[in-house]
Order: structure tokens, then sequence, then C-alpha cells
């Protein structure tokens, strides 16, 4: 379980401190997917670094299953928006590589893992190539396939499918919803869309404008819809637009349109 | 790579074909006829040319990788370090544009006539340039790259090897590209002062003894070694930089 308790992110600017997000305090239950939204600016990146163990300006106390967060003691995969991949690494060296951090035996249990993983994002066919030789969709499959190869305590990701186009990106959730329900792990997803929240996640968190705060914490029960065109997921989704839009009114036009 | 061998032997072609058409035009013994030149060639290894090419070889590849090493430590500290770029980078940029061969008689004062003020006037004509492309390409690699190995628990050694190398070796090997050309003239002037060896030497010796066809030779020489550290670096860089 990931338990963040009154957890404020700072960022420094011209010399200068920024209350970016917080406090917060949160918990993600073992197996959990969970979605935060929230204007831009409001801290959901810097909030999902704390998260990683890579924010470095936040107090607060972050713990994952009662013990305080290390990225060295936690199995935590982070997948930023440009997917993190290493472009001078194969997309086979680039899934192997959280077991080389990791020192763990590059074994044949490794191996089926990354055959199993590969062949349910289905990329098994791109595993020597570059990340520079695939499309984007491919590429952030490859992203979440490496991610899954440690067994993660946490999976991380900072609006994974912003990038791609409207049939690539539905094909891309429909899959990580799958292999997330598969392989029980304990997500945090940040993410502009609505829809995808309440695809993709078993609560929503919504953020307030900077600096970010807890406005509404939505339980969606995904798992009980599996069509997106189900009445149920519409109508969540525009009860969280309607909210966002009470919520946003008069932080501005512009910003609350980047919630869409 | 096919290609860049065919362009190089289509150069070679057309520099020989006008070096001999102004031949035969001036008929002079200042510029000789090349196939005379290329004729003597029968005595390489009678004129320790061998040797020639290894002391020069030996010269540039020390100062080569001295200059690796230390700019690319350097730079490196320049890109991590706000406290040490403020001291070098003005020192840096100070010194990057002064022509070092004006430097040649303080070196050769003070480190004395041998091999070692040579390498090092070669290593300070490389270092500059590796020392900028390092601290460019380290101040340019994606935080989000890092961020994503950092989160995966790795050291800062493991960030070294598996993201920071690898992001600045195709720079140096551009750097090294380009500077390669300058280190073999500069290597020319520092071979005619106190030294017996070496292909500055054998040129500008053949040169004072007006033997043109030695001369021209070494020219040769000298440029064929040059075109051979360029194919090398391309090689390297066809063996290293896979994903490109």
């Amino acid at each position: 379980m990931l338990e963040m308790t009154e957890v404020s992110v700072y960022y420094e600017s011209n010399g200068e401190k920024h209350h970016a997000a917080g406090p917060i305090t949160l918990q993600v239950a073992n197996s959990e997917t969970c979605a935060i939204i929230g204007p831009s600016g409001c801290g959901k990146t810097s909030l999902l670094r704390v998260m990683a163990g890579v924010q470095n300006n936040f107090t607060g106390r972050v713990r994952i299953d009662g013990n305080d967060l290390k990225p060295a003691l936690h199995r935590i995969a982070y997948i930023p928006q440009n997917s993190g991949l290493l472009g001078w690494k194969t997309i086979r060296n680039n899934c192997l590589l959280p077991v080389k951090i990791r020192k763990l035996p590059l074994d044949r249990e490794v191996y089926l893992r990354l055959r199993e993983i590969t062949r349910r994002m289905e990329i098994e066919d791109i595993l020597d190539r570059y990340p520079s030789q695939v499309s984007g969709g491919q590429l952030q499959r490859a992203a979440v396939a490496r991610s899954l190869m440690i067994k993660p305590d946490l999976l991380l990701m900072d609006e994974p499918f912003s990038a791609l186009d409207t049939l690539t990106r539905e094909y891309a959730q429909n899959m990580l919803r799958c292999v997330l329900r598969d392989f029980k792990a304990t997500a945090v997803l940040v993410t502009h869309s609505i829809e995808e929240a309440v695809f993709l996640a078993d609560r929503v968190i919504v953020l307030s404008a900077s600096p970010g705060k807890i406005i509404a914490d939505i339980t969606t029960l995904s798992s009980e819809y599996e069509d997106r065109s189900a009445v149920r997921y519409t109508k969540l989704a525009a009860i969280i637009r309607q909210l966002i839009k009470e919520e946003w009114e008069g932080y501005g036009e512009e910003k609350s349109n980047s919630v869409c | 790579m096919k290609k860049k061998v065919t362009v190089y032997a289509e150069g070679m072609l057309i520099i020989n074909l006008i070096w001999y058409v102004i031949h035969l035009i001036f008929q002079t013994r200042i510029i000789p006829d090349p196939i005379r030149v290329y004729r003597s060639f029968y005595l390489f290894f009678q004129e320790g040319m061998l040797w020639h090419i290894s002391i020069s070889l030996w010269r540039i590849f020390a100062g080569v990788i001295i200059a690796l090493l230390l700019g690319a430590i350097i730079g490196y500290k320049m890109a991590v370090s706000e406290m040490w770029n403020k001291i070098l980078n003005p020192l840096v940029f100070f010194t990057y544009p002064v022509p070092k061969t004006a430097l040649l008689p303080v070196i050769m004062t003070i480190f004395g006539l041998g091999g070692a003020s040579k390498i090092i006037l070669i290593t300070m004509i490389i270092i500059f340039q590796i020392i900028i492309t390092v601290r460019d390409s380290v101040v340019g690699i994606d935080k989000e790259c890092i961020y994503n190995i950092r989160s995966m628990g790795a050291s800062p050694g493991q960030i070294l090897y598996h993201v920071v190398i690898p992001d600045i070796i195709p720079g140096i090997l551009t750097s090294l590209r380009v500077t390669i050309g300058s280190a073999l003239s500069i290597l020319f002037f520092c071979e005619a002062y106190g030294t017996s060896w070496g292909m500055g030497y054998y040129i500008l010796d053949a040169w004072t003894r007006i033997d043109y066809i030695s001369m021209y030779k070494g020219i040769i020489v000298l440029s064929s070694v040059g075109i051979a550290l360029f194919f090398l670096i391309d090689i390297l860089e066809q063996k290293i930089v896979k994903w490109r």
C-alpha cells in the first residue's frame, strides 16, 4: 500500500521557493489503480515524482507497505511522458534494464517473464529495434513492458498515452487495463483525460488549481464495465467533468480546457 | 562505408589528375611528376617511414587520449556542478579562441624539445572541443530519463554507465572528427623542432635537402594517415553508435 501523509511539493525558480502542490494525504491500496487529474501546473507530475522517490523538494511522508519510500529498497517503475526508454538501447535491453540496475540475475525466469510481458504488450517482434525505429504506440507499450519486468510495488505513469492518436490510444489503454488487472499492479496514473482516468482507474483523484489539493476522490468501479460506451462510464465522466468545471470556475477558461 | 571509400578514391584521383596537369604545365622541380613520386615508394621501408608514421601516430593518440580523459572529466564536472562551472567557464571561453600554436615556444621552454611538448600541444587543441561537447551533452540529457533510471534505484555510477556515457559518445566522436585535422596540422608544425622522427620532420627535412620527391611522398603519407584516422572514427561510430 502507498501512503502519502501531508505531502507538500515545492519548486525553486529564480531563487524563490514556490508551493506546487499539497498538503496531500492519500492512500492507494495494493493492486489498485488510481488516476490523478487536475489543471496544468497544479503539481501532478511533481507529486508523481515524489512517489517515484526522485523529487527532493517536498515535506511530509511517503511510505510503501509501512516503510519509508526508497527507490533502492522498493521496486518502483516510473513511466514519464516521453516513455523514458533509452535511445541507445534496443527495446530488449531497455526492458532488461531494471533487472540489471537491481543487479538481479539474468536467468531463465527473467527471459521467460520478458517473453510473456512482451507477448502480452504485442511488442515481441520489435525487441531488437531501437526506440527511434518504432512507432509511438509501440514505444509506450514497451515502456509499460519494461516497468512490469521487476514486478513493481508501485507503477507510476505520467500521461503515458497523451502523444498518441485516438485509435492507438484506445488500443493501448485496453491493453494496459488488462495487464494492470492480470499483473495485480498498484498503479498511479496522471492524466489530462477524464475518460482515460475513468476507464483505467479504480479511483479518480481530482486536484484543485495550483497548489494542487485533493478536491474529490471518486471510486469508479471501472472493473464492473468493459465497454467504453457503458452508461455508467459515460455518466461518471460527465459528473467528474461537471465537478471540475464548478471547482475551477474562475481559474481561467484556457486552463480548465486543458482537461478534456 | 563503401560509399565513403568511393568518395575518397574519387577525390584522390581528381587531386592526382590536377597535380599531374599542373606538373605538365609548369615543368618545374617544385612540382614533380606524381608517377615518379609514387614510384619512389619502393624505398618506403628502407627510409624508416614506418617508424616516422608510428612516432607521429603515437603523439596523436597520446594527445587524443589525454584530451578525452581530461576533457570528459572537466566537461562533466562543469555540467553537474554549478560551482565548477562558475570557476571553469570563464577560463575555458577565454582560452578556447587563443591560437595554441602561439603557445608552442612556452610549452617547449617548460616541457623541453622532446615528445612531451608535442603531445601537450595536441592535447590543448583537442581538449576544449571535448570539454564543450561533453558539458553541453550532459546538460542536454533528458531529465525524465534520469528520473526514470533513478526511480529504478540506480546508483550514480549506474546512471553514468547507462545514460551519461552513451549520451555523450556521439558528440565526442564528432568533436574528434573536427579536431583531428587541426591536430595533424599542428603535429606537422611541432615536429619541425627538437626531433628527428615523425612525419612532420620527414617532410621538412626533405624540403631543406631540396628532395622534392621525398617531400611529396611525406605529404602523401601524412594525408593518408589523416584519412585513415577519419575512417577509424567512422568505423568506431558505426560499431558504437548503432542506434543512429
